[in-house]
């Protein structure tokens, strides 16, 4: 080597050093990469040998506490929380140790332990939604809806995905629909819109509504399409009014024109000169066999007709398209329409009809057609009922009951109308 | 001081061969291995096969990082003592196979050994 030989004395030392060094290095090392080893098992026992061998690992508490938590066979809440404890011990800045610790002391109806755990995590992690959202739920157990309420909004603020989860809890915890919104939900359409589609599901038209009035307060833009559920549960639910306030402002809010109706028609899109939007208080269809809906853009009364083209293959019940329109009880009016037939095949005519709804019977409809015809209109008049606020518009043929019952031809359809007939003969 | 050039080579392949050596197992393979190269260095040193201790600047930096590490942990100024004594195992067989490189590693053909065992670890590597 070329350099001088090291003091004896040095040399032991400094073996002395060395080997006390390798010696606790491999030691450790030898302790870390067993207790890593039984750790990865599937055996619990061996878990348990892991937290042995390796004590100050939170980990492996933490994990022996979630077994004896939550498996069915094993299941035994002291020895959990005292896992849970060990791991919070050792590691007292971890925020998840602390949350499993609290829901195990609330399982073992040690609540005011589980909420001082809640809290803790809460001061290791204050803005975690993890925490606030599993202490706001422990809150709404105990009834504390209000605190409860915050905790939940401060989860949302961060995770703004737990928004139906969170309007589902707090519907439960409260139908306080105001109280909700004001304390739990951040004033976010994305939230709004969350909360408008459980209200949906749930079948809550007046909730759904305070939710939509502070969602239009907040001058969002969104398209027309995205109402259409809303518009549906409101009108199944007996709420015709509030599906047409619906359908006026999300044109609003959509940035498009709703398009003035002629003759201040209550039917919206008469002319067909806009697309049909198959949802909402527009025109709605559904694909039937035998039949074929489209625009004819060269066949019109005016501007454009819609135009449906039957193959002759079946006797189909043909119901398109349809609208529905809101109207007054006790009232007169007048529904119309331009038809243009060609080569219709059938003894059950086509015609315009009012209904009251689904599956009632027709208020009325214009003549039956047949045949071919140039471009005529079809006019009828009726009368709502005490109970009427709501009816279909539908273009309709009924399935023949004779022997040569397949339809074919075509008939064309434009410029629908329906008036309050005093004020047709007004505006005349 | 030729076992511990290959124990060096031995371990580099190994890190390499256990993708990096970054799961626990192989983490403590590493450290027991630098561990027992330290332990035959001192044997070696104390027979006076290897007279001296070579020097490097690099020591002074990486000792300090140790020694900070090891009062750390020891006096536990830290809030995870577990992860802090990992972390310390690692930095320790870091720091010994660089000590141990500089005292195995003394001449001109010791480091052409070396590059030579790279290249052909690398090619092996590339299949």
């Amino acid at each position: 080597m070329g350099h001088p030989k090291t003091n004896l004395l040095i040399r032991l030392l400094a073996c002395v050093v060395v080997f006390s060094i390798s010696g606790v290095m491999a030691w450790a090392a030898v302790r870390h990469g067993v207790a890593a080893y039984w750790a990865q098992s599937g055996q619990p026992e061996r878990w348990a040998q892991a937290a042995a061998w390796e004590p100050d690992n939170p980990e492996h508490w933490y994990r022996l506490g979630r077994f004896y938590q939550v498996d069915f066979e094993h299941a035994d809440l002291s020895r959990a929380i005292s896992n849970y404890q060990r791991a919070t011990a050792i590691a007292p800045d971890t925020a998840e140790y602390w949350l499993d610790l609290a829901e195990a002391k609330e399982t073992a109806l040690q609540m005011a332990e589980a909420e001082q755990a809640f809290r803790k995590a809460q001061q290791m992690y204050p803005l975690s939604a993890d925490v606030a959202w599993r202490f706001g739920n422990f809150l709404l157990r105990q009834s504390r809806r209000d605190e409860a309420f915050r905790e939940i909004h401060e989860a949302l603020s961060v995770r703004p995905g737990l928004t139906a989860l969170a309007i589902s809890r707090c519907w439960q915890g409260s139908q306080d629909i105001e109280q909700i919104l004001k304390l739990a939900l951040p004033p976010e359409p994305d939230t709004y819109w969350g909360a408008i589609d459980f209200l949906v599901d749930a079948h809550e038209p007046d909730a759904a509504m305070v939710v939509w009035k502070r969602l239009m307060e907040a001058n969002p833009s969104f398209p027309v399409q995205s109402t259409f559920k809303l518009q549906d549960m409101l009108i199944e639910t007996g709420h015709p009014d509030a599906a047409k306030t619906v359908w006026q402002q999300a044109f609003s809010a959509a940035g498009v024109s709703r398009g003035e109706q002629r003759d201040g028609s209550l039917v919206w899109n008469g002319g067909f000169e806009q697309e049909l939007l198959n949802g909402g208080m527009g025109w709605r269809f559904r694909p039937v066999a035998g039949a074929e809906l489209n625009f004819d853009p060269h066949v019109a009364h005016w501007g454009r007709a819609i135009r449906a083209v039957f193959d002759g293959t079946s006797n189909v019940d043909f119901q398109q398209p349809w609208q529905y329109v809101v109207v007054e009880p006790n009232t007169r009016y007048r529904l119309s329409a331009y038809f243009r037939t060609e080569d219709l095949s059938t003894s059950s005519g086509i015609r315009l009809e009012a209904e009251e709804t689904h599956f009632g019977d027709p208020l009325q409809g214009t003549p039956g057609l047949t045949g071919t015809h140039p471009w005529a209109p079809g006019v009828v008049e009726f009368t709502t009922g005490a109970d009427t606020r709501l009816i279909r518009v539908v273009l309709r043929r009924r399935p023949s009951q004779k022997l040569d019952n397949k339809i074919s031809g075509t008939i064309w359809m434009d410029d629908v109308s329906l008036v309050p007939v005093a004020e047709s003969a007004a505006l005349r | 001081m030729t076992l511990i050039r290959v124990g060096i080579c031995a371990l580099v392949a190994f890190a390499v061969v256990a993708h990096g050596a970054v799961e626990p197992w192989s983490e403590s393979v590493l450290e027991i291995g630098a561990a027992t190269l330290f332990a035959w260095w001192g044997v070696l040193f104390a027979c006076g096969i290897a007279p001296a201790v070579r020097r490097n600047l690099l020591f002074v930096p990486l000792g300090g990082f140790w020694a900070w590490a090891t009062v750390q942990y020891l006096a536990c100024l830290t809030t995870s003592p577990f992860l802090t004594r990992v972390e310390w195992l690692k930095c320790s067989a870091l720091v010994i196979l660089f000590f141990l490189a500089v005292q195995a590693f003394a001449t001109v053909e010791h480091w052409r050994g070396f590059i030579w065992f790279l290249l052909a670890l690398g090619k092996a590597g590339r299949g």
